[in-house]
């Protein structure tokens, strides 16, 4: 038993007389027992009084109107009893907080919660501050699992890569949902405004069976902020040199003890169009962009939970040419090479969860996902347009049978319809002719459905050992049968020492116009032959012969020493990681069998990738914390012609560097993030055209200033110090659209240095 | 780039040492005491919204929240605020304040 906190409050010692009404708080035990809990406190929120319970658990007052009386007592949950008047008693029950919920995570910066089986970066709302700017996808700067780069030059779609492959391997998810799947996956990253949300959880390996196949090298889930949130309003202003603005306002309502909603609006985008390296091009898209979302909880005394919401995003963007408009006949007809890209998706979303007991050890839980997504574009004289409508449903019965025995069983349904096509010449314009008549429109539309079933076993050993184990066998209409084991181990033997080892099966299937944005700004044909002929036009019928899909193993294990130096109560630890993905199946696009087409094929050979890292953080002093972290990737493909070579595009290492310093209470803080980024191979056209294999190794720094007043913050801050640039990012800018132009080839960063300004303002309920 | 990098460092560096240099004028001053309060914060959100607005109040120097043992520790300036001051801050923001002595607080 925790040490007893002794307060004794006047009021409790009232007359005894008058009272009727009296209660009994009790200890329930982890093995379900229970005990009477002397000299816990009893809140009555009405009258604002605190009532202590005697030696054997009990207190009694008198009560005339409802009353709400909660009671608490340190280290242990709290219970909330509304009583109506004329009840005699209530009994309230309280659980070690330990025994529910030993993973909390306190308000650092990003942390590695000791007690998840998988080994977990978390970025909390203090982590997303430090990086101000402004999308999901610059929430990463300061991580080195995960490196953050353009898919090209034009479209300023950003794109994360994890364990060294790309993010369409990483499964998303909004809340445990998945999200950004097929068509807004590109722009995905670049449409959650870093605002909104409250923290970011990156595990790296194939963790659950619980959210589907599609996690291969990890899933990153987002938390928003949330309904119950006590912040009826959240503003936030930023604008940088380089014309990006963005605002964002929050606001969180609770109606009820029960009813809760939270509604973001964001508006942000690029305002001008800069060519800084000159070579005709716009570095980054003039951009608008929209974004709003509702999110509604409900929460009944029972325990039951209903949590359900919409977005609504809106985008469009032109990049190209410096002289390129929204209007592609007039760019045509001008020779203006530009780029227009709109996306506009609608999702909405429903969930409930029930308690099948009182204690709610075992429930059962819905999960229902609707998504709409349409993304029209053009790149020079390409069109690609697309439609997605995907509906998910996902039930889960989760039993704590006890402490050490956990089961979660379940069943998913998903569902893809996706309508896309691409035609490669002006006349593939509908508004111009119908295209059926003069021009090739290369349909891939598809539609698929799954249906699995999943099984998750969670052996825990007090805080010792985890073992979570489960199954997911699916049945694609595509695909036929699919199995995916996948299980994880933590092991602490002494509180210095944490082991973890994990490994599973992922498959997805590959949407390979929109997992490669990329291969649209540049002029080359696409082809599905693996003889690799030299094309003068797309030859899309072998393409439609593809496999589309990807199956890979990933495992990996992690060691973290948990540190005796450094601030106290902080963590200083030191960690090291490695992982191993492998391929048996995979859609490969080949740039380098000859240089004016991009190839198609299927994977015949070995596709893997080893990535080592170690992490260390140490606060030396009170609110001064210093991380530094670094990877290593070797990644490897088999190519046509080539064999087994190094998979192009892909950094070799990563280093990272954090400092923040606070002073008292945060009122100022005072980050700065150094990186090192590794080369990368260049495919064989770059590295020709550019006379090096490999791209130059490159560092990046980052500061920023906050400072923090009651109720709202600045911040001022600069981010690629150095100012430094890719200087030729496009290759035959000059001649865009000859077959050898390729925007695709970005290995640094498009623009040079910036300066932002921002403001946040929180008003507290 | 070298001379940015410099520039930017130097900035940093000198920021850093205002700061520090506040902190330390802040203990120059004389009637410097410190309180615990235990209290019914009780959620990650509760603890934000008390390190959001406490450090507002007169005479706060610094605080820390503990959710593990719900208290609130205040490093304050005596000559502009009190114990009782203080705590109507905490009740202000929605929670029960009750002082400890350092003894019975938990380190």
């Amino acid at each position: 038993m925790k040490k007893i906190l002794l307060i004794l409050f006047t009021l409790a010692a009232g007359s005894a007389a008058a009272q009727n009404f009296s209660g009994s708080v009790f200890y329930r035990k982890a093995d379900g027992g229970t005990e009477p809990l002397p000299f816990a406190q009893v809140y009555h929120l009405e009258r604002k009084n605190l009532i202590e319970t005697d030696a054997n658990g009990r207190f009694s007052l008198n009560l005339t109107d409802r009353a709400t009386l909660v009671a608490t007592y340190v280290g242990y949950t709290r219970d909330t009893v509304v009583v109506e008047p004329g009840t005699a008693s209530a009994s309230f029950y309280l659980a070690g907080e330990n025994d529910i919920d030993a993973s909390k995570v306190t308000a650092q910066q990003s942390t590695l919660p000791k007690l998840k089986s998988v080994k977990t970066e978390v970025i909390t709302a203090a982590g997303l501050c430090k990086m101000a700017c402004c999308a999901l996808a610059e929430s990463f700067e300061n991580s080195a699992s995960v490196t953050v780069g353009y898919s090209d030059a034009v479209t300023g779609a950003r794109q994360i890569k994890l364990l060294g492959l790309s993010g369409t391997y990483t499964q998303m998810l909004d809340e445990n949902r998945p999200v950004m799947r097929g068509i807004a996956a590109p722009f995905g990253m670049s449409f959650v405004p870093g605002q909104w949300l409250e923290s970011i959880q990156i595990a790296k390996g194939p963790s659950s069976v619980i959210n589907g196949l599609e996690a291969i090298t990890g899933q990153i889930n987002m938390e928003h902020r949330k309904p119950t949130d006590e912040t009826p309003l959240f503003v936030q202003l930023y604008g940088s040199t380089d014309a990006m603005f963005e605002g964002n306002i929050a606001s969180a309502i609770q109606f009820n003890e029960k009813w809760s909603m939270i509604n973001m609006v964001h508006v942000g985008g690029t305002a001008s169009k800069m060519d800084h390296n000159q070579d005709g091009f716009r570095d980054e898209p003039e951009d608008l962009n929209l974004n709003f979302t509702s999110r509604w909880l409900y929460y009944a005394p029972s325990g039951m939970q209903i949590r359900f919401g919409g977005r609504f995003l809106y985008d469009d963007r032109l990049g190209g040419q410096m002289g390129a408009t929204k209007d592609n006949v007039f760019n045509l007809q001008n020779r203006i090479w530009g780029s227009r890209i709109q996306n506009r998706g609608a999702d909405g979303y429903f969930k409930i969860g029930f308690p099948l007991n009182e204690e709610n050890t075992a429930n059962i839980a819905l999960v229902t996902d609707f998504n709409h997504h349409e993304f029209y574009s053009f790149f020079g004289m390409r069109n690609f347009n697309a439609t997605q409508n995907s509906a998910f449903a996902n039930l889960i019965y989760q039993n704590e049978i006890n402490d050490v025995h956990k089961i979660e069983l379940g069943a998913t349904w998903q569902f893809d319809d996706l309508k896309q096509g691409y035609g490669n010449n002006l006349t593939a314009m509908p508004m111009i002719v119908s295209p059926v008549l003069y021009n090739p429109w290369y349909d891939f539309s598809r539609r698929e459905h799954a249906i699995s079933g999943f099984a998750e076993y969670t052996l825990t050993l007090e805080e010792k050992f985890t073992f979570v184990g489960g199954a997911n066998l699916q049945y694609n209409s595509l695909h036929g049968w699919l199995f995916a084991p996948r299980a994880n181990v933590r092991w602490s033997p002494a509180d210095w020492v944490t082991l973890r080892a994990l490994g599973g099966r992922g498959y997805r299937t590959a949407n390979i116009f929109t997992d490669n944005l990329g291969i649209f700004s540049t002029g080359k044909f696409f082809s599905g032959s693996p003889a690799g002929e030299y094309h003068t036009m797309d030859i899309a019928s072998d393409i439609s012969g593809l496999n589309l899909l990807e199956d890979a193993w990933t495992w990996g294990g992690n060691v973290t020493f948990y540190l005796p130096f450094g601030a106290e109560d902080t963590d200083t630890f030191l960690s090291f990681d490695y992982f191993r993905n492998e391929f048996n199946k995979q859609v490969i696009v080949d740039a380098e069998l000859n240089p004016n087409s991009i190839y198609f094929y299927n994977l015949d050979g070995k596709s893997y990738t080893n990535t080592w890292q170690v992490d260390f953080s140490v606060d030396p002093v009170e609110r001064f914390n210093i991380t530094a972290t670094f990877r290593y990737t070797d990644a490897k493909v088999t190519l046509q012609n080539q064999g087994l070579v190094e998979r192009p595009m892909t950094s070799r290492f990563k280093g990272v560097l954090n400092m923040q310093y606070a002073t008292a209470m945060n009122k100022w803080t005072f980050d700065f993030t150094a990186q090192l980024n590794g080369p990368m191979r260049l495919p064989k056209y770059a590295a020709q055209e550019w006379g090096m294999e490999t791209s130059p190794v490159y560092p990046m720094f980052y500061a920023q200033v906050t400072r923090k007043f009651r109720g709202f913050d600045v911040y001022v801050g600069a981010e690629n110090i150095g100012g430094y640039r890719q200087h030729h990012a496009i290759i035959g800018a000059d001649n865009p659209f000859n077959s050898t132009f390729d925007a695709s080839s970005v290995w640094g960063p498009l623009m040079g240095r910036k300066f932002y300004l921002g403001v946040r303002y929180t008003l507290w309920k | 780039m070298k001379r940015f990098l410099f520039i930017a460092l130097t900035l940093l560096l000198m920021a850093g040492t205002a700061a520090f240099a506040q902190d330390k004028k802040q203990k120059k001053q004389a009637n410097i005491q410190e309180v615990t309060f235990v209290t019914t914060i009780d959620c990650k959100n509760c603890v934000k919204k008390v390190e959001a607005n406490l450090p507002y109040e007169k005479g706060i120097k610094d605080m820390k929240v503990n959710l593990d043992d719900r208290t609130v520790w205040i490093k304050y300036d005596a000559d502009k605020t009190d114990k009782e001051k203080l705590a109507a801050a905490i009740v202000k923001l929605g929670y029960e304040a009750e002082e400890v002595t350092p003894a019975e607080a938990k380190k």
